[in-house]
């Protein structure tokens, strides 16, 4: 029996241990001789079951075992040779019931087609599931215009956050007279929670190598840039091995394909500043300037990387392009909603059951993301909001969760698409908390220029922070509205226009939580610490003592078998206490 | 403008026409604007203070917000071109609420003061920190003007104020306060004592009458404004003399009333009239003054001293402070016990217990607070307690028990400090504990009040209405007009406020004289302006001390006084006033904290528009240690506001690029690499960067002198260290140049100087510049004392010149090309005079001599290509920049490794300039047989120079074949039109008036009689001539290897008018901005040793002879652009030594300049 197996080995299997999971493998089959074929793939977006390992032969179809450490190798292996597979760690398989079949068959891969599939560094994987088909196609059947008009009949739109339809960015690009064009591929991801880019860039670098040649030669230009933030070395790694064989391959370098067109790609890695994500700034970041936005106009099209016309996209976007060409742009409009046409991956991150990567066709409700795709929430703690799009995006409540996931729909409840993070929240997470949390973020990556955004993102912050410890004053709820206001109308770039956001969207949705922190100097989901207060429950306390032993301030007494106190002047809210006692007899409010 | 509207304008010759609406109106006009440049075309002012002309827009500051129909948010005004059909609102309740809300967010991290502490803590707001920096650049008449401009009683003041000012200096946190007061009283005794005190310009005479009741402190100073001011001004006084509380309150120990008479003197300079002895409510009413004068001023004081609430308090041997203090100075005779109790902890508690020690009683000053709770400053304190007087702290008298109607014990009782009250003061509480003391005498200095029981008399009413009083018997009047609301009168000083201190009743006279002033123009209720004020913080306590650290502690300055034995058995003035150089010296410790710019800076501009709020958005601030590190750019990060002008300015015009941003966020700031000094750096010291900074982030520094936020003189002339000659504004403070700048008016030079321009002058003012004439004495150099101080006391030192002059057979005069044309022209008429043989050694002859220079600056814009050769000035390689950005082509030939030749298009350095030189010409020459290989050769073709070429070199820098290279490679590419040719420059000021007046280039030779004027020799000239006889220089500063008999100071061109011409033949003018009579003093010299005449030894003569010389026709044979070939090929043997000549100035430069690198 040959056996197949892999095993993911992206950044998020390799956190979890696949790689002691690789090794233990490589040795058992090694010891016992068994006639394997041993590969590495990278995510399959299962990120909450890693470590991953697929294991499948010629006669059987595959298996994906999950949560797979080295103890259970033997059994996986030796059950699946027995024809009577290890049921309990898979999570996905077409001939078995496993855990995450229901789920995952409501997905649809169009950008994550390959990924957790194929072999990121082998090109032949990548040629062998079509690779450079599309490329081949639309250099030697199609004209640029068509190539352009195909684009924009699929109507892809930008999946770095805005939205704009790509193939009209092209055209606009395409448009400009210049001798020289540039073509940049966005890979500078950088919300927190969010790792679509990286993902693709680690498990199939060569789909987004294609789509930027693709993209290149439609626009007319012959030089590209991957700007990719250096915290993701094996994505860098691969995207060095995949570019290198490709010009061994002639698909980069000189005459591709026979055809007069000439394109090269370098990869720039950025030093992971948030704002370089921003298209101005990350042209002045390759220039070798300071990583500062610039006014626009004129658009990147017009005057870009060294003042010439410059087209960027972003990782998830480039991904689609090989696979419109090759399927036809009817296709993919197939897919979702009026105007966001195909689907979108989504980064499922918080309280939800299945965290990791999914991609879904546009149109599916946030409801059905979360509870269908996502497995529904971690904990018996019910489902409180949920922050879509990063520190960009906003917080969507409960009664807005039958949204559907399309741009339009999406901004319209104050958040945005962004680049696809989605984190879950349950009742155990305060709003106030949540917004500080995205607005410290912005405010630490703000590049500094407009003065909106360098001082107005601080001072909200540090409102919001008076707030969470009991100092707010109602007032300040207005001037948190009129900072923010003010911030998205005063700032050059997508960063100031949006840090507001999360703060926007939780005065609106949860602002009765911002009221309880001001008014009665209360934190209803028990987070912010200058708030809390811990209280022994007399009827509860047997008085074992465990508590006040375990209090770094010594600020419970009682005697022995009776019920404690806590003094609450001496108190900390370090919640030592809490978690110590058994009895459930302290409360926390 | 966009690229495809260039294309259109060279296409059709004119820019479209596209229309817009600008807040509602139609308006048709040039595409490829901006909204600003349209707004600003159609007067409509908007705010900016991140975009700069020279600059592409930036976008930070937000200020510019506008909005754009159909644009989402708002849309900067800077960096946004029209577009037809768009339609723009420039002024809205929104956007006005946006710039405020911008504004107020960078106050918000905005660490500094706009003024200094010291000011704002003093209640008449005196500019401290510029009187203290004049006194420490010893410009002491200077500093009493600038504090008569609020305070007209400083010899007063410096010797009784409580000193508000000191109790808020930063230094403090240093060390020691500065001594303010002191100095304050040193600058008032340096210019009473001098030749001439200060007194104020008499406005023209007003015609109206003012009475001023009450000839205290508050009624002299409202007075002494008015009566400046035009007005004609009497002051009725109760008392025998004027003075107030100053003179029967403060004792003579503290304020000579001597002093104080010469003080009041000095008041009544501009007209001012004194009453004494005349009594309101009795010799005259308040009725009748309100209806015979203009407006009435009442500052009556707070004369009635509050009785203690003592039993038995009209014992005899009980007395009252005020009335003590009073009786004593008036003479009375006061009956005072052997053992005396003062009651109270004010100043004149202790001014009672000074004076009852001096007339020889045991003194016991009881206080029913603590030390530390005592309102008397603790200088006086520690003062009394030197003297040998007693305390009692936390008791307090509750029954005088006497004995035959005479006072014989004080029961008193203990008390205990308890809950702070409303003065934030810990509150005395009774214990219940008593005890007896026996004194004969008992002194009760608690409280005054005014006296105004003659207001309710119907004589005093004004129409039947009294003047309104408050239950303390006090008027209260506004702060900023001292109005009391009825009919035409004012009231101030103690009257309005109670007991309070001379300053703070002087600060309500002076606010009390403007308001009159307005209020007889009709103008009182005009709302004055309030300028804006950044404060880093309110109080000294609260200041973060880190920045602090850099500081050397030095302690301050101890004022001697007499001796504590000594002085408590007379009457004399306590402290003795400090030496001029002690007080410079403790001037100098000043930390300058108010910001030099704080007149000029758009920040505080736009927040004084915007009436914003600094408090609205409090929290954490950006907090930097102020970099001193270079010597003449001051570096303050925590004014700074992002805005990046200094670092885009440096980068893309000037190029060294020195400046970026460090950090991202709230926490990015401006700095050099690394947040490094400058110093450290390749910055040119160019100052470009403090001429772009909106706010004063970036300030000049003066090696001589303290700078100060005070508003100065300028004066508009051109600069004199160079050929460039541009046009600056010369900063005076009376005869001080602080700072130079370009001129605000742009000239040619625009923003641009160079280092010598900017800050190298400094040479000129610094501590080697001649002043003076010297005499060589063995090997030594001995000042001429008396001479030119004193004038006319130089009889030795003519006879001197005289003697030799007669002697001498042969004579020779040099002149240097950086004399003034008066100077030339003086020199030539002295050559004339005594026979000598008059030329140059600033300069060797050349080919160039007979070519007709006819290139202007002007040609610079015009050229479509500017080589620059060699080293010529900085400012004219920032011209040719401004011009490259312009899309003009940069090329540079030069050897020199700067950070500009970034910038160029093309730029040739093959093994020296020469050598370059040679090779291009050899590209043009031999064209086919030139080495393929050759890069020159590439490199022109890919040029293709254009005809409308501009060749600039310098000069004095290159060898005369370089010369002649340049100008051959002139006439092959140019056609001479306007904007091609070759514009020759130098290093002196006035090479081209040197060789327009005929003085041709000399030969160093030895002689029985020299005159050296200006020239600075160099090795070979100076070991020919130091053989001559007698030796006189004319120069500003003494050299190494000095070889003359005798120095006489040179003028410079900030010392004398006069005139010189340019490397483009402009003439340019100097304004003698210092006043200086050093010119004057040399005319003075040569006339007395018989080389002039009467006449001649007026500035104005030799003006008007240049005027008269420079209309005469050049007779020079010259070559013309058509002859220019002929005329290059047919010299023969092309000189190949070197042009190598700078001034002494240059030198010296050179070398400071050498200071602002580590």
């Amino acid at each position: 029996m040959n056996l197949q197996i892999k095993v993911g080995m992206a950044s998020c299997g390799l956190a979890a241990g696949s790689g002691e999971v690789y090794t233990a493998i490589e040795e058992y089959l090694k010891k016992n001789k068994i006639d394997a074929s041993l590969k590495k793939t990278a995510c399959i977006g299962m990120c909450f079951a890693e470590p991953l390992m697929e294991v499948s032969s010629d006669e059987a179809e595959a298996i994906t075992y999950g949560y797979v450490t080295s103890e259970k190798i033997e059994q996986i292996i030796e059950s699946f040779q027995k024809g009577e597979p290890y049921i309990e760690n898979a999570i996905l398989s077409k001939r078995i019931k496993a855990s995450e079949n229901e789920n995952y068959q409501q997905q649809t891969r169009i950008v994550l087609r390959n990924c957790g599939i194929i072999d990121p560094e082998s090109l032949d994987d990548y040629l062998a599931n079509d690779g450079y088909k599309a490329l081949e196609k639309a250099l030697k059947e199609l004209s640029r215009k068509n190539i352009i008009n195909e684009i924009k009949k699929s109507g892809l739109r930008g999946r770095g956050g805005a939205g704009f339809p790509t193939g009209l960015k092209w055209q606009f690009a395409h448009d400009s007279k210049s001798e020289k064009k540039y073509i940049i591929c966005n890979a500078d991801e950088g919300d927190p929670g969010a790792f679509m880019d990286r993902s693709v860039l680690e498990g199939d670098p060569h789909s987004v190598i294609e789509g930027m040649i693709i993209g290149a030669y439609a626009i007319g230009a012959d030089e590209g840039y991957i700007y990719c933030r250096a915290e993701y070395p094996l994505a860098i790694k691969h995207l060095q091995k995949a570019i290198a064989d490709a010009e061994k391959a002639g698909f980069i370098g000189k005459k591709i394909l026979g055809t007069d067109f000439n394109f090269k790609l370098h990869i720039k890695e950025g030093a992971g500043a948030f704002v370089c994500g921003e298209e101005t700034a990350l042209m002045s970041s390759i220039e070798g300037q300071r990583g500062m936005p610039n006014i626009r106009p004129p658009f990147p099209a017009q005057s870009g990387l060294w003042q010439k016309p410059t087209n960027i996209n972003n990782v998830e976007t480039f991904a689609n392009i090989a696979w419109i060409i090759i399927n036809g742009a009817e296709k993919y409009a197939a897919y979702g909603t009026e105007k966001s046409k195909g689907t979108k991956v989504f980064a499922l991150a918080g309280k939800i059951k299945n965290s990791g990567l999914i991609e879904v066709p546009m149109g599916m409700s946030l409801r059905d993301v979360i509870y269908k795709v996502g497995g529904g929430m971690k904990t018996e703690k019910p489902f409180k909001g949920v922050q879509l799009g990063g520190p960009s995006g906003g917080c969507v409540p409960e009664s807005l969760l039958d949204t559907v996931v399309d741009y339009d729909s999406i901004n319209k409840t104050g958040a945005i698409m962004g680049s696809g993070g989605m984190v879950v929240m349950d009742t155990s997470t305060c709003m106030v908390d949540v917004a500080k949390f995205f607005l410290n973020f912005t405010q630490n990556e703000s590049c500094g220029k407009c003065t909106f955004c360098r001082i107005g993102t601080k001072r909200m912050l540090e409102i919001l922070n008076r707030i969470t410890e009991g100092k707010g004053k109602i007032e300040d709820l207005d001037t948190l509205q009129e900072l923010a206001e003010n911030i998205i109308k005063g700032s050059l770039c997508g960063l100031g226009q949006t840090a507001p956001n999360p703060v926007l969207t939780t005065l609106k949705y949860f602002r009765e939580e911002y009221i309880a922190h001001i008014e009665e100097k209360r934190c209803p989901a028990g987070v912010c610490t200058a708030l809390l207060k811990y209280e022994i429950i007399e009827e509860k306390c047997i008085g074992c003592t465990v508590c006040a032993k375990k209090c770094p301030v010594n600020a419970i007494s009682g005697e022995v078998k009776k019920p404690h106190l806590i003094d609450q002047e001496i108190c900390t809210k370090c919640g030592v206490c809490y978690n110590a006692c058994k009895f459930e007899a302290i409360k926390k409010y | 403008m966009p690229a495809n509207l260039k294309q259109l304008k060279s296409i059709k010759g004119t820019v479209p026409m596209i229309n817009i609406k600008l807040n509602g109106k139609e308006i048709q006009t040039e595409a490829g604007k901006t909204i600003l440049q349209v707004s600003n075309e159609h007067g409509i002012e908007i705010p900016t203070l991140c975009h700069d002309k020279e600059l592409k827009p930036f976008g930070s500051c937000w200020l510019c917000a506008v909005k754009v129909e159909g644009r989402r948010g708002f849309v900067t005004a800077c960096g946004t071109d029209i577009l037809d059909g768009m339609e723009i609102t420039t002024d809205s309740q929104e956007i006005r609420k946006a710039r405020k809300m911008a504004l107020e967010l960078l106050l918000s991290d905005h660490y500094a003061d706009c003024e200094a502490p010291c000011k704002i803590a003093c209640p008449d707001k005196v500019d401290v920190q510029t009187y203290v920096s004049l006194i420490a650049n010893g410009q002491h008449h200077e500093a009493v003007k600038v504090i008569k401009e609020n305070l007209p009683m400083p010899l007063s003041i410096g010797r009784v104020c409580p000193a508000f000012c000191e109790a808020e200096c930063r230094r403090t946190i240093v060390d020691e306060p500065i001594a303010i007061r002191q100095l304050k009283r040193y600058a008032a005794d340096f210019d009473l004592f001098d030749d001439w005190s200060y007194i104020p310009e008499k406005a023209p005479i007003k015609n109206k009458k003012i009475a001023i009741v009450g000839g205290g402190p508050s009624g002299l100073t409202c007075g002494y404004y008015l009566s400046n001011n035009g007005y004609n001004v009497t002051v009725f006084e109760s008392a025998p003399k004027a003075g107030g509380w100053l003179r029967y309150g403060i004792p003579e120990y503290r304020l000579p009333k001597k002093i104080l008479n010469k003080e009041i003197k000095l008041m009544c300079v501009n007209g001012m009239k004194i009453k004494t002895n005349v009594e309101i409510g009795k010799d005259i009413s308040l009725s009748n003054l309100s209806k015979k004068y203009d407006a009435v001023y009442l500052g009556i004081g707070a004369q009635k001293a509050v009785p203690m609430r003592v039993k038995n308090s009209e014992l005899k041997g009980c007395f009252l402070g005020v009335d003590f203090l009073k009786d004593f100075i008036l003479g009375k005779k006061i009956k005072l016990g052997e053992k005396v109790a003062i009651i109270g902890g004010g100043n004149t508690a202790i001014d009672c217990a000074r004076t009852s020690k001096r007339m020889g009683s045991d003194v016991t000053l009881i206080y029913r607070r603590t030390r530390k709770e005592m309102p008397a400053e603790a200088y006086e304190v520690d003062a009394a307690e030197e003297e040998g007087i007693k305390f009692h702290f936390l008791t307090n008298p509750v029954e005088n028990i006497g004995k035959n109607g005479v006072l014989k014990t004080i029961k008193l009782e203990k008390m205990k400090l308890g809950e702070p009250d409303q003065s934030g003061r810990r509150r005395p509480v009774p214990t219940g504990e008593f005890f007896n003391e026996d004194f004969d005498s008992i002194i009760a200095a608690i409280s005054q009040s005014p006296d105004v029981d003659f207001l309710t008399e119907d004589a005093n009413k004004i129409d039947g209405k009294e003047i309104p009083l408050t239950r303390w018997s006090t008027c209260e009047t506004p702060d900023e007009t001292m109005y009391s609301g009825i009919a035409n009168i004012f009231a101030g000083g103690d009257f309005r406020r109670g007991p309070a201190t001379a300053i703070e009743a002087i600060a309500d006279g002076r606010i009390a004289a403007n308001a009159i002033d307005r209020f007889l123009q009709g103008k009182l209720n005009k709302k004055t302006l309030q300028l804006f004020n950044s404060r880093k913080e309110k109080k000294l306590k609260d200041v973060d001390p880190n920045e602090f650290k850099q500081y050397e502690k030095i302690p301050r300055f101890k004022m001697p006084e007499l001796d504590p034995e000594i002085r408590c058995t007379n009457h004399k003035e306590v402290e003795l006033g400090f030496e001029e150089e002690d007080a410079r010296a403790e001037a100098d410790r000043c930390l300058e904290c108010g910001c030099q710019d704080n007149t000029t800076c758009a920040l505080r501009k736009y927040a004084t528009d915007y009436e914003i709020d600094a408090d609205l958005f409090m929290g954490d601030k950006n907090k930097h240690p102020i970099d001193h590190t270079h010597p003449f750019i001051l570096r303050d990060a925590n004014r700074c506001i992002k805005c990046g002008r200094c670092v885009r300015i440096c980068s893309e015009v000037q190029g060294p690029g020195v400046l970026g941003y460090i950090f991202r966020g709230f926490v990015s700031y401006v700095a050099p690499e690394f947040g490094e000094s400058l110093t450290k750096t390749t910055c040119e010291s160019c100052g470009k960067c403090i001429e772009v900074c909106p706010v004063g982030a970036l300030v000049s520094k003066n090696q001589n002198y303290k700078l100060n936020p005070h508003v100065v003189e300028k004066i508009t002339q051109n600069c004199g260290l160079c050929g460039t000659g541009c046009k600056i504004d010369v900063n005076v403070q009376t005869d001080k140049v602080t700072v130079i700048q370009p001129a605000a008016e742009a000239d040619f030079n625009d923003r641009n100087l160079c280092f010598a321009g900017k800050f190298g002058w400094q040479i000129l003012e610094d501590k080697e510049r001649i002043i003076i004439p010297y005499k060589k004495v063995d090997s030594t150099w001995e000042k001429i004392d008396d001479c030119w101080e004193e004038f006319g006391k130089c009889m030795e030192f003519h006879n001197l010149i005289q003697d030799n002059l007669a002697k001498a057979k042969t004579r020779k005069i040099y002149v240097s090309a950086m004399c003034s044309n008066e100077e030339i022209l003086l020199m030539k008429d002295i050559a004339d005079t005594i026979g000598a043989d008059i030329s140059s050694l600033s300069y060797e002859e050349s080919f160039v001599d007979d070519i007709k220079l006819d290139k202007t600056y002007r040609d610079l814009e015009q050229a479509e290509a500017i080589v620059i050769i060699g080293k010529i000035s900085h400012t004219l390689k920032i011209l040719a920049r401004t011009q490259q950005r312009k899309g003009k082509k940069l090329i540079l030939i030069t050897d020199e490794e700067k950070e500009f030749n970034k910038f160029a298009d093309e730029q040739f350095n093959d093994s020296g300039i020469e050598n370059t030189l040679e090779k291009i010409i050899a590209c043009y020459y031999n064209d086919d047989d030139l080495d393929e290989d050759c890069d020159i050769h590439e490199k022109i073709d890919e040029l293709k120079p254009p005809a409308k070429t501009l060749f600039i070199y310098n000069s004095d820098d290159l060898t005369e074949k370089s010369i002649w290279n340049i100008w051959m490679l002139s006439s092959f590419i140019c056609d001479f039109s306007s904007g091609s040719g070759v514009l020759p420059t130098s290093n002196f000021s006035n090479m081209r008036g040197l060789r327009e007046f005929g003085i041709k280039a000399g030969k160093p030779e030895i002689s029985d009689f020299v005159i050296v004027y200006g020239e600075h020799l160099n090795e070979i000239q100076r070991k020919t001539i130091e053989q001559s006889k007698f030796i006189i220089s004319i120069k500003t500063h003494l050299e190494a290897n000095e070889i003359s008999d005798i120095i006489i100071p040179q003028t410079s061109y900030l010392e004398m008018e006069g005139t010189a011409i340019a490397n483009d033949g402009r003439i340019t003018t100097y304004k003698n901005p210092k006043n200086s009579h050093l010119f004057e003093n040399l005319l003075a010299t040569f006339k007395n040793i018989g080389l002039l005449n009467e006449k001649k030894v007026k500035n104005e003569f030799w003006k008007k002879q240049v005027i008269k010389a420079l209309k005469k026709e050049n007779k020079k044979k010259i070559v013309e652009k058509e002859n220019l070939i002929d005329y290059l090929n047919s010299i023969e043997k092309i000189k190949i030594e070197s042009h190598k000549h700078y001034s002494l100035q240059n030198n010296l430069i050179a070398k400071l300049k050498l200071a602002t690198k580590e």
